[in-house]
């Protein structure tokens, strides 16, 4: 008998627990779609860093806390957490095709574009009813990789038209335009008409200012030197300290000029990409509400 | 406790509101302030959505997140208030400002405050009040404050009263930034004017040795080592130390601030 009430017991429980979670969670949504709606992050950041057991949830809630709490990492940008819960979520869900494009976004910030790619090309029957969104995802990562014939290929489903789109689609293109026309520049190149004329090979990376700056250090210290050689003769003290200063900044000047045209091509490359998350991650945003 | 209809799940089945006061008193902040949070957001009773407020700003000062503890406070409608409750709140609210360090934000709310407070301030508003005036440098309104403050604590009309007056009277003298600029024309003398004499007289030093380095060179006829060596070289001395005059006259204001409210601070607090 004693046996009997401690199961009816443990059943009880247990539906009072599944209950429970079921009703936390779907109250839990609303509540932090208002605080990261409210600029709370913090106090998502709190509530998505809670030890959350699991196992008496429905699937459904599970996927439903999983979305939650990468939507909360997500939005306090911490992308490598957020991307792994996304994925958590199971396919029969209803968030499924949200978590898809921002566990891939999530890569993508990551520098992982491929990867973002092939998220998004593996799982093209879930996300193909979202049509043109998914395709203008699909041509933000080939842009991050400098595929330009996979954008182009991407690009033809684009119309131009789209509420949430279009402005982005047209800001994309111009990245693109703007990408492919971009010479790029011999570090070499810069430095040897750094060293035929200082200053010259920084003018040629992109900064004129730097060169001018470059041009006028150098030769300063070069004409001193020149006056004091002529006049003093070599050993003079003036003629060594300006002539070493001046070659100091000689040699300095062609190292600068061979790093800065990589470092200006990398800052180029940095903001084009910047600029190209920040257009495709708006779009997902507004199409899902987030 | 009266939660919404809507939200019965939580009338029943949890009391978010004890859930709160437990990681409160667990001194697990972080947590009370997402759970005052969600007190505040199910339910619809204006009594205890202030009360959860309160509470959320409270944890924020205990986790010394001041600003945050304040911007909650300023979440908290005024009206059906006491004055006594609207006293309070603007209290809290200067005190974590004046915590923060964040006296701009003391000044918005200062000089947004509710008119019947205004009128009738307590005595630890009062205070606050002469503190943060005294820290935004308005010396007649922290006195204002300071004269109301006597009326209502009778231990400061002594000594203590003739200490305060007499300090107000010799209010920090300040230098003018614009006249150290001016001044340090002849290198050095802004320096001097802001009471910094040695680098007074280091600045006067290095710059008077490049020039004497550039006329050199120029009546040894290298002109180019004058123009570049002497020239070049004393432009940036001279022009630097103008900017370093100008820095010397904000922090010899800074500091005598500090000295003076410092010392304002310290009667009132003895007298608390």
């Amino acid at each position: 008998m004693l046996k009997k009430e401690q199961i009816i017991l443990f059943f009880f429980l247990l539906c009072h627990t599944f209950v429970f979670c079921q009703n936390y969670a779907s109250e839990d949504f609303e509540f932090i779609r208002y605080l990261i709606g409210n600029d709370m992050k913090n106090e998502a950041l709190c509530w998505a860093e809670r030890d959350f057991t699991l196992e008496y949830y429905k699937d459904e809630t599970k996927d439903s806390i999983n979305f939650l709490r990468g939507w909360a990492f997500y939005s306090a940008k911490q992308l490598y957490k957020a991307q792994l819960l996304f994925d958590k979520v199971s396919e029969t869900s209803s968030f499924k095709p949200t978590s898809l494009f921002f566990s891939s976004l999530c890569l993508a910030y990551n520098n992982k574009y491929k990867q973002a790619e092939i998220n998004l090309l593996n799982n093209k029957t879930l996300l193909e009813k979202h049509g043109e969104l998914y395709s203008f995802q699909l041509a933000g990562y080939s842009l991050l990789q400098r595929d330009f014939v996979s954008y182009n290929r991407y690009k033809q489903n684009f119309s131009y038209s789209s509420y949430t789109l279009a402005e982005r689609e047209k800001i994309l293109d111009s990245i693109c335009l703007s990408l492919e026309n971009k010479k790029a520049k011999s570090p070499f190149l810069s430095a040897t008409l750094s060293a035929i004329v200082p200053g010259l090979g920084k003018i040629y990376a992109g900064s004129l200012g730097e060169g001018i700056s470059s041009f006028i250090t150098v030769g300063s210290f070069a004409g001193i030197c020149a006056e004091n050689w002529v006049k003093h003769g070599l050993s003079n003290w003036k003629t060594i300290l300006f002539g070493s200063l001046a070659t100091v900044f000689y040699i300095g000047n062609i190292y600068g000029s061979y790093i800065s045209v990589k470092l200006l091509a990398n800052e180029y490359n940095n903001n084009q990409n910047l600029s190209i998350l920040y257009n495709i991650h708006i779009p997902l945003r507004n199409t899902f509400g987030l | 406790m009266a939660y919404s209809q809507n939200n019965d799940y939580f009338e029943t089945k949890l009391n978010v509101f004890a859930l709160a006061e437990e990681y409160f008193q667990q001194k697990d902040y972080a947590n009370a302030v997402l759970e005052y949070e969600r007190v505040f957001f199910f339910v619809s009773e204006a009594e205890l959505q202030k009360q959860a407020l309160k509470k959320k700003a409270h944890s924020y000062k205990k986790d010394k997140k001041y600003l945050l503890s304040a911007q909650t406070l300023q979440r908290i409608p005024l009206y059906l208030m006491t004055i006594e409750e609207k006293d309070s709140i603007y209290y809290e609210m200067l005190l974590c400002s004046y915590l923060e360090d964040d006296f701009d934000f003391a000044s918005k709310i200062m000089n947004n405050m509710n008119l019947e407070v205004k009128e009738n301030p307590s005595k630890r508003l009062l205070l606050m009040q002469i503190l943060l005036s005294n820290e935004l440098n308005e010396y007649n309104s922290a006195y204002d404050y300071l004269l109301q403050y006597i009326e209502k604590e009778p231990v400061l009309r002594g000594e203590d009263k003739y200490v305060l007056d007499s300090l107000y009277n010799n209010l920090p003298k300040h230098k003018s930034e614009n006249k150290a600029k001016h001044l340090a024309f002849f290198p050095g003398l802004g320096h001097i004017y802001s009471g910094y004499w040695f680098e007074g007289i280091c600045a006067f030093v290095v710059n008077a040795g490049v020039l004497w380095f550039g006329v050199s060179e120029f009546l040894l006829k290298d002109y180019i080592t004058a123009w570049v060596g002497g020239a070049g070289l004393l432009s940036s001395t001279y022009l630097g130390q103008q900017k370093r005059a100008v820095h010397l006259a904000k922090k010899h204001n800074y500091l005598a601030n500090k000295e003076f409210n410092t010392q304002i601070k310290q009667i009132l607090l003895n007298n608390l």
